[in-house]
């Protein structure tokens, strides 16, 4: 089976460090294109990130409070 | 103490002044979204006629400001760029910066303008990249421009309980950094510099994001031998002479590191205050380190190759310790 | 909305003899080398300036330009004092730091002359906004020219009055020269208040050679800002019956065909006024001579007030530039 890694995008002109503050999912996880993954919060704001396709979450890349930076991966998803 | 962000603390500096003085207002553009992060929550707190997202008519607002000053306000304008002080240049320097002295005294013009202070982040290229704070200088504008997140929300508090025009600068480089934040409306009075590294070999003045740079570069120099003594003017107009001499004759080789051009630059300035008036403190040439006086290139390669950063520094400090050493051998 | 009625109306003419008779004293004294550098007089504008500010309360607002000695006196500034201000002296209004090109009297709500075209009008902006937030009832009325109407911040500053609904009226001199270049060559309309419709804005035109319809549609005007129902445009359609500073006639510029200038000096202002005021049987020859003797009076009062007043002491110099002098010296430069 597939998998992807679902990344931080960019989020403005000068934002590079951010912090991941929520996680909505779990490893095991069935989420739907839409569904909430995790909130990142820049030093400007707070964004959700959200699942693009239907799978299963396989891994947290980054534990919760933890700082991380734009472009990393946070999780991957199994496709199907 | 806790630990915030220094755009955070600026929101929350910004908050509790708003919520004591009712004639404080922020203008400028996307500030009720709070595209730069600065007046988060503002808008929906204090609502639109506090928090006022104006027209893409930066001369227009910025007069607006002076006027409403003279009037009794205290307003706040925030610049989503730097450069767009050139687009307001005029009733920057020449009416808001000028009524005061050329009324004889017979009004004040209290306005806080937020600029980013660019660089450190590539990809901005020639038009969002430039360091605004020697030309308002020049004209005699007050400058302040914080390196950590205290000293931002501290000087944001003076700045705008300023009865002049005050020019704040934010690195965008500083603004997602933490550091300790006193939770109440603490003033960094203007005009004070501050130590933020004792050392023995080689003043450092650094300003805005090269602070830190600096503290780092300090770091590996130590283990080299070569200890710096590192000082924030943290206001660049007035200066901290006090503070700024002090500095100057605790190690005798003092390096500026500054972002803007070097060019008629601050550190030019520096340079020249030091050399005029404390040239017997002296052990050789004061060094200037800034940018050069071109626009900054998009390409993240050709920006490094003219923005100041902390391998600069570095470079500059291990050859003063060569000459020096060689000075000595002679 | 009555117009000037019997004694304002003969103390707008009074008020506009004072504008004329200033200016003349001034041209004469910068002629010789009296008082420094040179002047631009409002001669032939002064309706205007007198119809407008008639229309005005003291704590309303106005900006004013480079030709801004007959906006001072008609808000009620004092002769005494702006010449003083024009000789350089410490009792003029700016104690000597300001000149022809900044005076002001900020109690007065004269927020200042200006030397660069157009700047004045968002200072006028945050004047309204003020009044606005605190609800003060005051209306901001900057002073520009034909020249202005084409400067950038006189159509953001318009734009930002509309939408915001500042208590505003834009008064545009159309005096139909910018120095020496004519408002047909330099404009893509015929007038400046046409304008006022891109900004959704009230605008008209009036006779600005006419102190009461000055007066009449400037309180109009007024009284629609303090209302609440936000800024308006009054073109007021004037000409300067002298050239564009003092030193114009040394320099012997020949921009003005002679049979305009010999048109609009037949509708002067002055002229305009004393036919009224005779008309309307208000005042008689005698009275207009005795007012005219009055004023000449006062203004060889104010010469000599500013020639008995003291240069500004050296520290003046340095001082004024910030509001906490202790904390914050300027340099001195050597």
């Amino acid at each position: 089976m597939a998998s992807i890694k679902v990344k931080i995008p960019k989020m403005g002109m000068t934002t590079e460090e951010v912090d991941l503050v929520a996680w909505h999912v779990a490893v095991g996880d069935r989420v739907a294109p839409g569904q909430a993954l995790a909130d990142i919060e820049s030093e400007k704001t707070t964004i959700t990130i959200e699942s693009e396709i239907a799978g299963t979450v396989t891994a947290l890349l980054v534990p919760l409070g933890e700082p991380t930076t734009v472009g990393s991966s946070i999780c991957s998803i199994e496709i199907g | 103490m806790r630990q915030l962000r220094y755009a955070q603390a600026i929101n929350e500096g910004l908050r509790q002044l708003m919520a004591d003085d009712p004639d404080i207002f922020v203008v400028g553009e996307d500030i009720r979204h709070s595209l730069r992060g600065l007046t988060r929550g503002l808008a929906a707190e204090f609502g639109h006629d506090r928090v006022v997202d104006m027209p893409i008519s930066e001369a227009a607002f910025t007069g607006l400001a002076t006027g409403a000053a003279m009037s009794g306000m205290r307003p706040v304008v925030e610049y989503q760029i730097g450069a767009l002080g050139f687009v307001a240049f005029d009733q920057l320097v020449d009416q808001a910066m000028k009524l005061p002295y050329m009324t004889g005294g017979q009004c004040t013009v209290p306005v806080t303008y937020i600029f980013p202070a660019s660089g450190f982040r590539s990809g901005l290229a020639g038009q969002h990249s430039d360091q605004l704070y020697p030309y308002l200088m020049h004209a005699g504008m007050k400058v302040v421009i914080p390196s950590n997140a205290g000293d931002a929300k501290g000087l944001l508090v003076a700045a705008i309980r300023s009865d002049d025009p005050v020019a704040y600068f934010a690195p965008a480089a500083l603004l997602a950094a933490r550091g300790p934040v006193p939770e109440d409306l603490v003033e960094v009075p203007l005009g004070k510099g501050a130590v933020v590294r004792e050392g023995s070999s080689v003043t450092v003045i650094a300003v805005g994001h090269l602070v830190a740079e600096t503290l780092r570069v300090a770091a590996d120099l130590e283990a080299e031998g070569i200890s710096l003594h590192v000082y924030d003017p943290r206001t660049l107009l007035p200066l901290d002479l006090e503070g700024l001499e002090a500095a100057v004759r605790k190690t005798g080789r003092v390096v500026v590191f500054d972002d803007s051009n070097l060019i008629c630059g601050f550190a030019g300035e520096v340079a020249a205050l030091i050399a005029e008036h404390w040239f017997d403190a002296l052990k050789g040439p004061v060094k200037r380190i800034g940018r050069a006086t071109v626009p900054v290139p998009f390409s993240p390669f050709l920006d490094k190759a003219i923005v100041p950063t902390g391998e600069t520094l570095k470079q500059v400090v291990l050859s003063m310790a060569h000459s020096a050493s060689l000075g000595a051998v002679a | 909305m009555p117009g000037l009625q019997g004694r304002q109306l003969l103390d707008a003419y009074r008020a506009m003899v004072r504008i004329r008779l200033f200016e003349e004293r001034v041209r004469d004294r910068v002629n010789a080398n009296d008082i420094p550098g040179v002047c631009h007089e409002y001669i032939g504008q002064e309706a205007v300036a007198v119809g407008v500010c008639t229309a005005l309360r003291e704590s309303d607002v106005i900006t004013s330009t480079h030709r801004g000695h007959g906006h001072v006196i008609a808000k009620g500034g004092a002769t005494n004092r702006m010449m003083a201000e024009l000789y350089g002296r410490v009792d003029g209004y700016n104690r000597g730091k300001g000149g022809s090109m900044h005076i002001a009297d900020v109690s007065l709500g004269i927020y200042g002359a200006n030397g660069i075209v157009g700047a004045g009008l968002p200072i006028a902006a945050g004047a309204a906004w003020t009044s606005k937030r605190k609800g003060t009832g005051v209306v901001a009325v900057p002073f520009f020219g034909d020249g202005a109407s084409n400067q950038g911040v006189v159509h953001e500053t318009m734009n930002m009055a509309a939408i915001f609904k500042l208590p505003m009226v834009f008064v545009c001199e159309n005096n139909l020269y910018a120095i020496s270049a004519s408002f047909r060559e330099m404009s893509s309309v015929e007038h400046v208040h046409t304008r006022a419709a891109a900004y959704g804005m009230h605008g008209e035109a009036v006779d600005g050679m006419d102190v009461e319809a000055v007066h009449e549609a400037a309180s109009r005007l007024v009284e629609r800002a303090r209302r609440g129902d936000g800024p308006s445009l009054l073109e007021c359609k004037t000409y300067r019956l002298v050239g564009h500073f003092t030193a114009e006639q040394a320099l012997g510029l020949s921009y003005r065909p002679k049979e305009e200038v010999a048109e609009w000096t037949k509708r002067d202002p002055l002229l305009v006024g004393e036919a009224s005021l005779l008309r309307q049987g208000v005042a008689s020859a005698e009275d207009l001579e005795q007012v005219r003797a009055e004023v000449a009076a006062e203004i060889d009062a104010a010469t000599e007030f500013a020639q008995a007043s003291a240069w500004p002491p050296f520290d003046e110099a340095l001082a004024h530039m910030y509001a906490d002098a202790t904390a914050a010296r300027p340099m001195r430069g050597w």
